[in-house]
């Protein structure tokens, strides 16, 4: 078990290391650099510009700079942004719990929405109801989630008043954003929950249980239910990393604070380490959550065990 | 084990319906005491004025900081504030500045000569970074207290323009008590004199600041002598519309830099207050023609270009006739316009045709566009996605007379960079500075490449004239020189004028006090910020 | 699935004679009645766009300020925006583009992954594992966050746009690939096609590309809805589609600064997003379990 984990931490390590490479050599493509941006407002000489990249030393070969981020890396430095000059690790982690938690709230509706269309549908299978919470699934799977926060806004805040049309101060302010960023979760999780659902009704020991004359509430609960977890928790694990991703633009159209929106912000602002930074910890995030995931497979499935 | 779980259920859902209610309850209770929260677009970049560079920041440090020299945003004269008078020596190298003795900073330290000497050092440090504050205050090389409220800065070379220059926002005074015990965190923990205090920065999110009730030391033209929120909060929301929404729905109470038709929406509504101004000595924002790349090298076709362009459209579509329709390369609110220079180019589409025909364009009827020797006249347009609606009613403007427009969107940086390597035709571009010199930062030699001379236009007489008009004292000589300089920028068809930015901002009703604060035009003073019945 | 669709009607009824693959395939897709109504809604997308300048007989472009804000009518189907053009206009012609990025960023996506996913396979070791780590990077990162980074670094395009997409989709396909690789090295005609000899390069044209072509056909359509889902977004972020193009994330976004008073401009292009995805998934869904249920649990 352990020698699982551990192996399973250096694993991701690699890849959140890569994930960083990849993006710094990325950005130091882009024409222009922050410099330029610094000084937009009143027109700075040349001269005055160079003396601010020097300064910043974004002057020095491209290799020097990517070797002096790695070794403050490895020392748990990432640097400083170049338009705040504050240490890049504390802004990132003041903005993550908004965007967890807009993360955490989207899966929460994913789930439950998904659970009942998907468990509803798989029990009555074939019938008028089947069809259309399918259907409904699948409309919310095709929705973008940006315009359905537009859409959200128009009709819930500025027309009926219900909740607020931007920020991120109370969990008032969640609500909206959650449910344009988890319906389509919950679309994708009805799906998986009605196949994994009609295929493990299908398996021996469900029908088992029901020859042996067991309720069917508790058939699908104790038996079916606890079954078809597994996969859906897999879904959970790698789609939590697709509702970071999707909080970056529903951060934007609510103006809530999150690590999206900074992310966003400094990549449109060339801050690089602030960029970085984001994307190590996203990633990171990302890794960990799923590392979480196998490691309940265990639990689920006592079949599985961590040699 | 199935039936449990469902009674727990209802009992926390319920629980969770009434703290979220009582949340709700508290947060409007809140919003009725004297406080009032101001909707802006970006993010404040830093809470020091010394190391900001964002022009945006100014609202924030003409609310915490004072400077020694003051302008009244509205006539654009310039007022003591800090200091009470102040002289240059003969040689121009040597200025004294006589200070208040009454003014305390926020954390209780006095402010004397010893306090504003140390801040103009600080400017200087490399060890601050400065973005803006040490290449605003030109040639500076030492600053001195030679009595106790007696001010000496020195300079390597005269700097007529030291005045203004103090007026600006990157010139608050700092307490030097505060920047000693806080070190780096000094930025985000700002210590002034000024009306309000700082409270509280929520990265993403907002900046708090309150009521100075020792307040006293207002200059002269300010409307209010003492500041009238017990709070002011500063909430950072970049989209227009959802700021405009925002105010809408009484979630600030106060919106700035609104969307014009937002605008006009809020001016036909009894519960708003509406009010704009022009950014004062705020050149246009305009196009600037690269000179070096085909086909706007040809002085003809850029002269057909602005012929081309119905700026009195542009305003009218996309500034809903609100905004001040421009001729010129520099505003007609600024010092030293000529009137002359920015009416060369009157609208007059037959005109552009002409002068596109004497280039060799000639009329393509199957296409619609203008061709030479089997080349299309295409001109590549970039700009920045916030005013990519200009951009499309440009490019049908220009279709009329047989233009093709290839338009590139690039935020900044990417829009300087591209700019900068000259792979432009035309740049959207708006720009500024306290006095018309600033024109050197876009059309100096020194800037092609490098700088924002995105017009990559070097003329050895435009040279000359910068350099003189920065030694001239004479304000007449000056805009004598200044007038030179706009028909040479003109003649060559330089820039493609567009408009003069105002500033609209819409608040609840009774929310005044509205004021531009420096040269920048930015919105000002809070001070002046009030409400009435 | 272009292919499919014209196909699928012209099939002959010949349910319980049927020989052929292809003759199983389309029963079994005919009978999936979401892939029918998929397909026709599908069908009519891609009529309306080719035939847009007969739909409508507004121009997309061009302004007509006469007629700003006007909100939907008998004349201006879903409105007017900003500059008087007509949107349904724009979300016809819109469709061109949409749909045409959408497939090439899945070609890129496809074929890459395809490519990637064959030599990983096939060769392992090594290059599997060089190959398989790159993949883990590229997938570690939420894909849209990843492809506004490339579009970015690119310069933003719709060209890029495409590049970006299917770049960031890439390792979905590789994965896939790969796995249906390693099972068909197992088959006993493979084994027996290299034991006789044959080259790497026949081998896996010949015997194993076959194999693979099922699953990357059902995950190259599903992933046609979330590539132009992808599409919008980054153009609504402003990476993509330049104005005054009409594409649908650039008119969603155009729609966003008036929302306030002109619901219809941002609501319109959002709904044809819709559509279209929904006709693509029906369709994939169809494909999927007429060609390969063993997908379901995976695409």
């Amino acid at each position: 078990m352990i020698g699982y984990v551990v192996n399973r931490t250096l694993a991701a390590v690699v890849v959140v290391f890569g994930v960083s490479s990849l993006v710094f050599f990325m950005l130091h493509l882009l024409p222009g650099d922050a410099v330029t941006i610094m000084l937009s407002e009143f027109g700075a000489s040349a001269v005055e510009e160079q003396q601010l990249r020097e300064q910043l030393g974004l002057t020095d070969p491209i290799l020097v700079q990517y070797g002096r981020f790695l070794a403050n890396a490895v020392q748990g430095d990432f640097g400083t942004s170049l338009f705040s000059r504050r240490p890049v690790l504390p802004q990132i982690f003041e903005q993550l719990p908004k965007t967890l938690e807009l993360a955490v709230a989207a899966t929460i509706v994913g789930v439950l929405f998904g659970a009942f269309f998907g468990i509803t549908a798989a029990v009555m299978r074939n019938t008028w109801w089947d069809s259309i919470s399918m259907l409904i699934s699948l409309l919310a799977l095709s929705m973008p989630n940006f315009w359905l926060g537009l859409i959200f806004i128009f009709v819930f805040s500025l027309n009926l008043g219900w909740f607020p049309v931007q920020g991120s101060d109370t969990l008032w302010h969640v609500v909206l954003p959650a449910f344009a960023l988890g319906l389509s979760f919950a679309g994708l999780l009805a799906r998986l929950f009605r196949s994994t659902m009609l295929e493990v009704l299908g398996q021996d020991f469900v029908r088992t249980a029901r020859a042996k004359g067991v309720a069917e509430p508790s058939v699908i609960n104790r038996h079916a239910l606890k079954n078809a977890l597994i996969p859906i928790v897999t879904v959970i694990g790698i789609n939590f990393g697709f509702l970071l991703g999707g909080s970056v633009i529903i951060e934007i159209v609510f103006a809530r604070q999150g690590i999206g929106n900074l992310i966003i912000k400094a990549i449109f602002a060339h801050d690089f380490y602030l960029v970085q930074g984001g994307i190590i910890v996203t990633a990171a995030l990302f890794v960990l959550v799923n590392l979480i995931v196998d490691l309940t497979y265990g639990i689920l499935d006592p079949r599985i065990s961590y040699a | 084990m199935t039936t449990t779980p469902h009674r727990l259920r209802w009992p926390v859902l319920m629980a969770a319906v009434m703290l979220l209610s009582t949340l709700a309850l508290t947060l409007s209770v809140a919003q009725a005491q004297s406080s009032l929260t101001i909707g802006s677009r970006l993010e404040f970049t830093v809470l020091d004025p010394h190391k900001s560079s964002a022009a945006f920041d100014a609202p924030l440090f003409f609310g915490i900081f004072d400077n020694l020299i003051q302008r009244d945003g509205n006539t654009g004269e310039l007022y003591p504030n800090l200091a009470t008078s102040w002289s240059v020596s003969d040689d121009g190298l040597v200025w004294t500045f006589e200070l208040r003795d009454d003014v305390v900073f926020h954390d209780g330290t006095p402010f004397d000569a010893e306090a504003a000497a140390f801040n103009f050092e600080r400017m200087v440090d490399p060890a601050t970074e400065s973005q803006y504050a040490r290449f605003e205050i030109g040639p500076f090389t030492a600053a001195r207290a030679v009595g106790s409220h007696t001010l000496e800065l020195e300079f390597t070379s005269p700097y007529g323009l030291l005045p203004s220059a103090l007026s600006t926002y990157g010139m608050g005074m700092m307490s030097p008590t505060a920047v000693e015990r806080l070190g780096d965190e000094i930025s985000w923990n700002p210590v002034g004199t000024g009306p309000y205090r700082f409270v509280s920065y929520t990265p993403g999110q907002s900046v708090v600041v309150e009521k100075n009730p020792d307040y006293a030391w207002a200059a002269d033209f300010q409307a209010r002598t003492a500041p009238y929120f017990d709070t002011i909060t500063f909430r950072f929301i970049e989209e227009d519309a959802t700021r405009a929404a925002a105010l809408e729905r009484g979630e600030i109470g106060m919106a700035l830099y609104l969307d014009a038709f937002d605008w006009l929406d809020f001016e036909a509504d009894a519960n708003f207050e509406t009010h704009g101004y022009d950014r004062l000595g705020y050149p246009p924002a305009g196009l600037f023609i690269n000179v070096t790349k085909s086909p706007t090298d040809d002085v003809l076709v850029r002269r057909a270009l602005i012929h081309a362009t119905d700026s009195e459209l542009v305003r009218d579509i996309v500034f809903e006739g609100i905004y001040d329709a421009s001729g010129g390369v520099m505003s007609r609110f600024s010092f030293g316009y000529d009137p002359e220079a920015g009416e060369m180019y009157p609208f007059d589409p037959e005109r552009a045709g002409e002068l596109l025909d004497e280039a060799g364009w000639t009329l393509n009827a199957s296409t619609g566009f203008r061709e030479r020797n089997g080349e299309r006249l295409s001109i590549e347009y970039l700009t920045l996605s916030g005013v990519a609606n200009q951009a499309e009613v440009l490019e049908a403007e220009w279709r009329r007379v047989g233009i093709h427009t290839n338009v590139l969107v690039q935020d900044n940086p990417a829009q300087q960079g591209t700019a900068q390597q000259g792979l432009h035709n035309v740049v959207w571009s708006q720009w500024g500075g306290v006095d018309p010199s600033a024109l050197q930062g876009r059309y100096g030699c020194e800037n092609i490449g490098g700088g924002w001379n995105f017009a990559h236009y070097c003329n050895e007489r435009v040279t000359e004239i910068f350099a003189e008009a920065r030694a001239e004292t004479d304000q007449d000589v000056r805009a004598e020189l200044f007038s030179e300089l706009q028909h040479i920028l003109m003649g060559d068809a330089t820039i493609v004028p567009l408009y003069n930015v105002k500033i609209l901002v819409a608040a609840r009703q009774g929310v005044d006090g509205w004021t531009p604060s420096d040269a920048t035009g930015w919105f000002g003073y809070l001070l002046n910020l009030h409400e009435h019945d | 699935m272009a292919e499919a669709a014209s196909a699928a009607p012209a099939a002959h009824r010949t349910i319980g004679h049927e020989r052929t693959p292809t003759q199983i395939f389309l029963r079994e897709f005919r009978r999936n009645r979401g892939a029918v109504v998929g397909t026709v809604l599908f069908a009519i997308l891609i009529l309306l766009v080719i035939f847009a300048p007969y739909v409508t007989r507004f121009d997309p472009v061009e302004p007509n300020y006469a007629a700003r804000f006007s909100p939907p009518t008998a004349e201006h189907w879903f409105g007017t925006d900003r500059n008087g053009r007509d949107i349904f206009t724009r979300v016809v012609y819109g469709g061109r583009i949409s749909l045409l990025v959408g497939v090439v960023a899945v070609a890129i996506g496809s074929i890459l992954g395809t490519v990637f996913g064959l030599i990983s396979g096939f060769y392992g070791g090594v290059i599997d594992n060089a190959l398989m780590r790159f993949m883990d990077f590229v997938l570690a990162m939420p894909g849209i966050l990843l492809a506004i980074t490339i579009v970015f670094a690119l310069g933003p395009s719709l060209v890029n746009v495409m590049i970006a997409v299917g770049f960031s989709t890439m390792p979905q396909y590789a994965r896939v690939v790969r796995a249906s690789v390693l099972s068909a090295k197992q088959l006993p005609y493979v084994e027996a096609a290299r034991a006789a000899g044959a080259g790497d390069g026949a081998v896996m044209g010949r015997h194993i590309l076959p194999n693979v072509f099922a699953p990357v056909l059902v995950l190259a359509t599903l992933g046609l809805g979330s590539a132009v889902l992808s599409v919008a977004a980054l153009s609504f972020l402003g990476l993509g589609a330049a104005p005054p193009t009409p594409e649908w994330g650039l008119l969603i976004s155009d729609g966003r600064g008036v929302l306030r008073r002109s619901w219809w401009v941002a609501t319109f292009p959002g709904l044809a997003i819709m559509v279209t995805v929904l006709a693509v998934n029906l369709i994939g869904d169809g494909l999927r379990d007429a060609l390969d249920p063993r997908l379901r649990g995976q695409v």
